[in-house]
């Protein structure tokens, strides 16, 4: 063999390395690392993104003092367990080995078992996710078309402060919803969700659920939902329809003295667990009064690594806030990537760890000089992005010096006004509401509130620098030849996106 | 344009996915093709012919990273080219200098008999390097790919990576030295 034949045979090395090999330096230069493996790194590398957030969708009656009498004899500390009535079942995912679990006794690691067992785990996740990984066309198409009627609406309230929702889960919840209620009630519902038919989207948001969870130590997205009922006798579920709840939305049902502080904190407990604590804050004002039928709760949790983190050193430098400058950590990072040049904006993404072979990423969104983040809310180059069906603005393949500031962004809302401005109204007005689907003794219940809570961080693992000139990107339509910076320094926008562009989370951070 | 956007015109014989990969990619495969070559005018020869294999072969197939595809289409033209160009005695490009690194992967240097390599070694070689590659720490794979398939320099990978030019050396070094052993074991030399 000549060495040349071993140089042409290098053409078979896997897309995988050739990819990752491209995306730039990254995290390879660890000095104290140099001794340890791939597997390693993972584990020690920083969590990049967590995000969480909450919807509870509480159906009151019509306030009739006399029909309920609030039990508050009940002095003994409850937990969750004692309220629950079915817990919704999880796929087992195989969860990615570590290192601890092969440390000898004299505290070297057998590698080659470790080395094993990782690659049994990749092998098997991969294999369990080969056949579905991309959403179903029914959820993809409905998420699009509630993101592009929900964005500019759930957005216009409290400009200038950041802001951030799920569309994903918003429309898991408003799927419930519509499981739960009947006649024109569930059919302004299905509207917003792009469908007409419930069947087609219960089938549909039992597949997404499949797609969409992940647990295996590498990436986590965690949906959860749950139905909260009352255990007197003033309403009578029916028991179909939350058995359909249980089985197609993978929801928990419990059952408690509404009003209770006991069972307030069972569901404040359900929150914190599922969303790892994140929103502690806002779940903490959470709580359901005495005149609740019923609510449902979903939740989506979301932590994943950067596919290469951030590295150089973490720098101060002013954020040209609506408000005025603040100081604030930028994270510096120079990667090859698509660089999207649209008409009032530029566009950049970077990919989330793909070691179980989701490849989600997170894409960022920086307006002209002149233009502010709301006008980009409507922009159709903007929702092509997003995963509507718009054309996309040209991209190219380049070398981009990357500046994101460091944040840590929340919002709470009650979303039940931008609801009603979409088109679902009969569900929250007493009388007219239809929730004959949950209950038979419906005629007075109606949607009390709608409340949802998100919060999103973004970080790195800090380490040593490069500085970079700052070019203005203003006006540019045609993305630059060969290297720009992207440097998120005024208002953005943002989104976590599955690999089609599915929408997880949409943010707008005002001050980082 | 998006990469599926451009595979899907290209699979519709519309000629406006090959101006779209030109413009999108044009400058990528140069750089691929000029590692090899170490000359401007016999690349840009080659991101032409790539493009012309792209057009052939899509469809039938259809890409996974269509980057990366092309990168392989330019990669063997260029080496073809390579080749050529030795017959006729000009051509440097950093690729010279990583394939006579590789002789250290094979024993006796260059010059044996078995100079020839048939179809089926040339299917086991394939598999043995995707094999080993794949089963390096996801640096040292990094730095070998960029090395070994893309003929970048030293320098410039250090760089890439941020790291020192001896470190990059050491690396590659102690990279060739396990795919001699992986080669051997798996009988390829």
């Amino acid at each position: 063999m000549k060495s040349e034949e071993l140089f042409e045979h290098m053409s078979a090395i896997d897309n995988e390395v050739l990819v990752r090999s491209e995306q730039d330096g990254g995290n390879v230069n660890r000095g104290k690392e140099t001794g340890l493996r791939r597997r390693n790194k993972i584990l020690f590398r920083a969590a990049a993104v967590v995000a969480a957030m909450f919807v509870i969708v509480s159906v009151a009656w019509i306030v009739k003092s006399d029909l309920f009498r609030r039990n508050a004899g009940t002095e003994n500390e409850r937990y969750l367990s004692q309220y629950l009535l079915a817990k919704a079942e999880y796929p087992e995912e195989m969860k990615i080995p570590s290192v601890e679990q092969y440390r000898n006794a004299d505290g070297s690691v057998d590698y080659e078992q470790y080395d094993r067992a990782y690659d049994d785990w990749r092998r098997k996740v991969r294999q369990g996710r080969s056949t579905s990984t991309s959403l179903s066309a029914v959820v993809r198409n409905g998420i699009a078309v509630f993101t592009e009627k929900s964005l500019p609406k759930l957005f216009a309230e409290e400009a200038g402060k950041n802001r951030v929702y799920s569309p994903t889960n918003l429309y898991m919840a408003l799927a419930m919803l519509a499981e739960i209620t009947d006649g024109n009630t569930r059919a302004q519902i299905l509207k917003v969700l792009g469908t007409s038919d419930v069947g087609e989207l219960r089938a549909a948001v039992d597949d997404a659920w499949k797609t969409l969870y992940h647990d295996d130590g590498a990436i986590t997205t965690i949906l959860a939902s749950s139905l909260w009922l009352r255990n007197d006798s003033s309403v009578s579920y029916i028991k179909e329809t939350i058995d359909r709840l249980a089985a197609n939305y993978h929801a928990s049902v419990f059952s408690g003295t509404m009003g209770s502080e006991e069972y307030n904190k069972a569901l404040r407990t359900w929150l914190n667990e599922q969303t790892g604590g994140l929103l502690e804050e806002s779940v903490s004002q959470q709580s359901l009064d005495a005149n609740t039928a019923l609510a449902v709760a979903t939740t989506l949790y979301y932590s994943a690594k950067w596919d290469q983190e951030f590295m150089g050193t973490t720098v101060k430098d002013k954020f040209h806030a609506g408000s005025g400058d603040i100081e604030c950590d930028f994270m510096k990072q120079t990667i090859t990537g698509d660089y999207y040049a649209g008409d009032r904006f530029a566009a950049v993404y970077k990919n989330f760890e793909y070691e179980s072979n989701t490849l989600d990423n997170m894409i960022f969104f920086l307006p002209d000089e002149g233009v502010s983040v709301e006008e980009l809310l409507e922009d159709p180059q903007v929702l092509a992005m997003l995963g509507c069906p718009h054309e996309q603005p040209q991209s190219k393949f380049i070398t981009i010096h990357l500046s994101v500031p460091k944040f840590d962004v929340a919002s709470d809302s009650n979303v039940s006004g931008c609801l009603q401005q979409l088109g679902i109204t009969d569900a929250f007005t007493s009388g007219t509401a239809d929730f004959s689907s949950i209950a038979e003794n419906a005629k007075d219940l109606y949607l009390s509130k709608v409340d949802h809570s998100v919060r999103v961080q973004i970080d790195e693992e800090g380490v040593k620098a490069a500085a970079y000139t700052v070019l203005p990107l203003a006006g540019e339509v045609m993305p630059p030849e060969e290297e720009a910076d992207f440097i998120l320094d005024r208002p953005f926008l943002f989104a976590i996106r599955t690999m089609n562009g599915t929408p997880l989370f949409i943010g707008i951070v005002e001050n980082p | 344009m998006e990469d599926s956007q451009i595979i899907d015109l290209l699979f519709q014989r519309d000629e406006t996915g090959l101006r779209e990969t030109e413009q999108k990619y044009g400058r990528y495969l140069h750089t691929v093709a000029e590692h090899i070559l170490g000359a401007r005018e016999d690349a840009e020869e080659c991101v032409n012919d790539a493009l012309l294999s792209a057009w052939n072969c899509i469809p039938p197939q259809r890409p996974m990273v269509l980057r990366i595809f092309l990168a392989r289409l330019v990669r063997n033209h260029a080496i073809n080219k390579r080749k050529a160009m030795l017959r006729d005695k000009r051509g440097g490009g950093e690729a010279a200098l990583a394939i006579e690194e590789l002789e250290e992967c094979i024993p006796g240097g260059t010059d044996t008999e078995s100079a020839v390599i048939d179809e089926e070694m040339s299917r086991q070689l394939s598999q043995a390097i995707r094999e080993f590659v794949s089963a390096l720490s996801a640096r040292d794979g990094n730095i070998f790919a960029r090395r070994y398939f893309f003929s970048e320099s030293v320098a410039e990978i250090a760089e890439r990576y941020g790291v020192t030019q001896a470190n990059v050396n050491v690396i590659l070094g102690r990279a060739r030295k396990k795919l001699k052993a992986h080669l051997t074991k798996k009988g390829l030399l």
